[in-house]
């Protein structure tokens, strides 16, 4: 078990090193001139001069200060407004093409702009990076609701589910995953373009401290490179922070779900059942356990509960071959539950 | 003075900050006619410097480099605070950064390039040069750092070879490019035949040495690398065409100005008065530059202060520029040189 884990971190390790090995080996054969390009060790030695003085710490600080305030303005504005598009036809085909259009618009070419209207200031650069974040995350945001399983979609139907309760058991999981892999990919967005406004534009951060390196010349090369790794390093933390985040939010879906520990096999979903309080379904798998209970154990993702009727995604491992739940594939109708699809 | 590749950048990108300052202007919330009510650092620069006591905070929005050193000074050493500023500076990459920065209202002062000052002026967005940044184009070739340099077995010798041939400078538009083209046509070549292409100061080295262009306009501290390659001076472009010319200069918004006539008259004080010191003590005023690029003290100590540390404006050379422009199609027309100038 713990070698298991350790080996992909033993092997991600062993990757960095050679990467590492291989620049400085580079430097060393003379394939890279220091005046153009420094070596891992000169850049290393600056990083770590610049991480023992506050600047590094200061101007880190800073650019997350513009990332989260951005990030957090354009999430919540994509979140609402997406969700109101996709819930309207007429809206979604109305505006999506509009949306498309500012979606590619690339922040470096409004930044005059947001000089003009804000300056050289933090107001400026979340602005900005609200701006980029909000355009993509609000497609993605609308592809997420739109993209219902009709058979959840229709089961939600028939048992009259409406209104907020509605949007909060069957839109919102379904959505979820999208909007959970749109933060990951607007968080790093957010972090490149915060970057951006302070390296173009003058706000301050890793963005400055990369614009002055750069401008005193081949001298003050290292510093530069120093903190683009550090922003290289930042934009990996936040990453890892997505991704650990989405794995506790989204630890139902089927996507984040650890299949091999709960089952022999990987965890497919086969059949969606509608199950009644006593459905002797799961018995194939916990003989005598009670079967209600032991579904619930087994099958960690239910759609819905309404009125005592559970509606759940079976996956294949606890479907019960002689009479069961059967695989979808051979029609086979549960005894005391209602297989959907 | 600043070297004058440095010196100007983004002639085109001032085209589209005056279309949106006069826009944003147009909208009536009129970023421009503000006297620094805005959210940034240096705030409240409308209340008037008095001179006794009273300080007046002022943000300036510079571009790092070495020429900077008696900007840094007149800051670190008190200068400015004696003058009744406290000026909070503001490093951003190009001129029309800091001019788009003025126009909203949260810089009072900033760094900005001739070819720039005068294409703002000319789409009727006013700004005026109010100071040196450390004085003049230097005479002495010595003290030059912008150079035109050709690549090791380029073939070319002197301006007359550069015909068909692909040339780096830092912007097309620039004072840089401009001037090539001026040369060319001296020495008898058609400026359209030269191949002129954008690439930054750190990578044309490598431009050169590879073969990618046989000829850059670069500036010190990339001028060794290249030298050190096998490159050769052909000229000093800003020599040759504006010996003593103002090619840059630190703003401020017509509006601005006058508005606060005694805060920008105490700011070309403290600036006159800096690069006076710096004119007898270079290797004190150099020191700054530890701090300012964030540099070893050793590499702040060799740099080279590319400037005549005459405080006088060069008006001539402005109008020079300015027909060199309207000659190449940059600008259609523009404002009398000395009117870009302000003088108490």
């Amino acid at each position: 078990m713990t070698a298991r884990v350790l080996r992909p971190w033993l092997l991600r390790l062993g990757v960095l090193a050679a990467a590492l090995g291989l620049w400085q080996g580079l430097s060393a054969a003379g394939v890279i001139r220091s005046d153009e390009f420094p070596s891992m060790t000169q850049t290393a030695s600056a990083l770590w001069d610049q991480a023992s003085t506050a600047t590094l710490w200061s101007a880190t600080g800073q650019t997350l200060e513009g990332w989260a305030i951005g990030l957090a303005i354009g999430a919540a504005a994509a979140l609402v407004t997406g969700t109101l598009i996709a819930l309207n036809q007429f809206a979604y085909r109305s505006v999506i093409g509009v949306i498309e259009f500012f979606k590619a618009i690339p922040v470096i070419a409004i930044l005059p702009i947001g000089l003009v209207l804000w300056g050289a200031t933090l107001t400026m650069k979340f602005a900005l990076v609200a701006f980029a974040v909000f355009w993509p995350l609000v497609i993605q945001v609308c592809y997420g609701v739109r993209s219902l399983d009709p058979v959840v979609r229709d089961t939600a139907t028939v048992l009259r589910l409406r209104g907020l309760r509605r949007f909060v058991t069957v839109i919102v999981p379904s959505a979820a995953p999208f909007v959970a892999t749109g933060l990951r990919v607007a968080a790093a967005v957010a972090l490149v373009v915060d970057i951006i406004t302070e390296l173009i534009g003058g706000g301050t951060g890793i963005g400055e401290r990369i614009l002055l390196a750069e401008n005193a010349g081949p001298a003050a090369y290292p510093v530069m490179y120093a903190y683009i790794v550090a922003a290289g390093v930042l934009g990996v933390l936040l990453a890892g922070a997505f991704t650990v985040a989405e794995r506790y939010a989204l630890h139902w879906h089927e996507s984040q779900r650890v299949a091999v520990d709960l089952y022999p096999e990987r965890t497919r979903v086969t059949a969606i059942a509608v199950l009644s309080p006593g459905s002797p379904l799961p018995q194939a798998n916990r003989p005598g356990a009670e079967p209600g209970v032991a579904l619930r154990r087994l099958v960690p993702r239910l759609v819905a509960v309404v009125g005592g009727v559970e509606v759940a995604l079976l996956p294949a491992a606890v479907v019960d071959p002689e009479g069961g739940v059967g695989p979808v594939g051979d029609r086979a109708r549960p005894r005391g539950a209602v297989l959907i699809a | 003075m600043r070297s004058a590749a440095n010196s100007t950048r983004y002639a085109i990108g001032a085209t589209l900050l005056a279309l949106a300052a006069t826009a944003t202007a147009a909208c009536g919330s009129s970023p421009a006619s503000s006297s620094g009510t805005g959210t940034g650092t240096g705030t409240g620069a409308g209340s008037t410097a008095s001179g006794s006591g009273a300080v007046t905070n002022v943000t300036l929005g510079y571009v790092p480099y070495s020429d900077d050193a008696s900007l840094f000074y007149a800051q670190d050493s008190g200068i400015f605070r004696k003058h009744g500023l406290n000026v909070s500076f503001v490093a951003q990459a190009s001129p029309v950064a800091v001019e788009a920065s003025m126009a909203s209202g949260t810089e009072q002062f900033g760094f900005i390039t001739t070819p720039v000052l005068i294409n703002l002026n000319s789409k009727g967005q006013s700004v005026k040069c109010v100071s040196t940044v450390d004085g003049n184009e230097p005479t002495n070739p010595a003290d030059d750092t912008t150079v035109l340099v050709a690549a090791k077995g380029s073939g070319i010798t002197s301006l007359k070879d550069l015909s068909g041939k692909n040339v780096a400078e830092v912007q097309l538009s620039s004072l840089n490019s401009l001037s090539v083209m001026v040369l060319a046509k001296q020495a008898g070549v058609d400026p359209t035949s030269i191949h002129q292409i954008a690439i930054p100061f750190p990578q044309m080295p490598a431009a050169l040495a590879q073969g990618r262009v046989q000829a850059a306009v670069i500036v010190a501290p990339f001028t060794q690398t290249a030298l050190g390659d096998g490159a050769t001076i052909i000229t000093r472009p800003n020599q040759d065409l504006f010996p003593n010319g103002t090619l840059t200069c630190l703003d401020a918004m017509g509006s601005y100005i006058s508005a606060n006539p005694t805060i920008v008259s105490e700011f070309r004080a403290a600036m006159d008065e800096s690069v006076a010191y710096s004119a007898t003590h270079q290797s004190v005023v150099k020191q700054t530059l530890a701090k300012g690029l964030n540099l070893p003290m050793a590499t702040a100590e060799k740099q080279v202060l590319s400037t005549n540390f005459s405080t006088t404006f060069n008006t001539a050379s402005i109008g020079q520029i300015e027909n060199d422009m309207k000659e190449f199609g940059i600008i259609t027309s523009a404002p009398a040189a000395s009117s870009l100038i302000w003088n108490p």
